[in-house]
């Protein structure tokens, strides 16, 4: 009973150790802080609610984001996106000494990212971002596979004509090596 | 784009995402050995994977408390001091 006890100590643990995880896909998703921090929170509460009832504890990670994306569409729901995402100011909290144009890229992957149709956006995350496997993704979109890796297809093509013209716009930057002489 | 052409695009993907059994990557690993434009794709692919990562990763949420939860130990204060020092698995 006691070891029942600690185990459940101990998913519990790690419950409340993946809001940073979890945060930073919701924010993909959302492209608002407000909002992805509520997301997350009402998934780590849900979660911590039911973790009773996951009976395979290696599916714990998958099992959050399927939370996730069940209170995302829950919001959206809520609120039939009345928000113009081109008006979302995307939180960009990288190191501000690391250079502008390292900024401008992330910020414009970032716009790129949340101007994909949802169910792109979603997948895209889940796989380069949370590192799940394509059967997983399958599993927390309820999905087929064959889905998931055509959004792939489409999503990241999407975001590399954004890289390219950002790079076709950009003038050649001096390398930093020199010629010694 | 031709049918033969979208296959082998979801074969490189599944290439950088490590999807692909081992006799499949064989195969396109020798197949990229003579072709550059493969060679070239992959590479486009992984730079497009790293920045989606890189655009969101390290972010972390706002300071909140944790949701409220009726655990087994609240009412245990002794299996709650054991609790702490319990080897939680990490993962």
């Amino acid at each position: 009973m006691i070891s029942g006890i600690l185990a459940g100590y101990c998913l519990r643990k790690r419950i409340a150790d993946s809001r940073d995880r979890l945060y930073g896909v919701a924010l993909a998703w959302s492209g608002d802080a407000m909002v992805a921090d509520d997301l997350v929170q009402e998934t780590l509460m849900i979660a911590l609610q039911r973790y009773q009832q996951l009976r395979d504890q290696e599916r714990l990670n998958a099992w959050m984001y399927t939370i996730l994306s069940n209170c995302w569409k829950q919001y959206l729901r809520r609120t039939r996106t009345t928000v113009d995402l081109d008006e979302v100011d995307i939180c960009c909290e990288q190191d501000a000494e690391a250079g502008s144009s390292e900024l401008e890229v992330v910020d414009r992957v970032r716009r790129a990212i949340l101007k994909l149709p949802l169910g792109q956006r979603q997948t895209v995350t889940l796989v380069d971002l949370a590192g799940f496997s394509y059967a997983e993704v399958a599993e927390i979109l309820d999905i087929p596979i064959g889905t998931v890796m055509s959004r792939l297809h489409t999503s990241r093509n999407s975001l590399q004509k954004v890289l390219a013209n950002f790079r076709s716009q950009r003038p050649v930057e001096e390398g930093y090596l020199r010629r010694v002489k | 784009m031709k049918r033969s052409d979208s296959q082998l695009e979801h074969i490189l993907h599944a290439y950088v995402d490590g999807e692909l059994a081992d006799p499949e990557k064989r195969r396109l690993l020798v197949r990229m050995e003579n072709d550059q434009s493969l060679r070239q794709r992959v590479c486009e692919l992984r730079a497009t994977k790293e920045w989606i990562k890189f655009a969101f990763e390290g972010e972390t949420a706002p300071t909140r408390p944790a949701p409220i939860e009726r655990s087994p130990l609240h009412d245990m204060p002794m299996l709650r001091v054991a609790a702490k020092q319990w080897p939680c698995p990490s993962r």
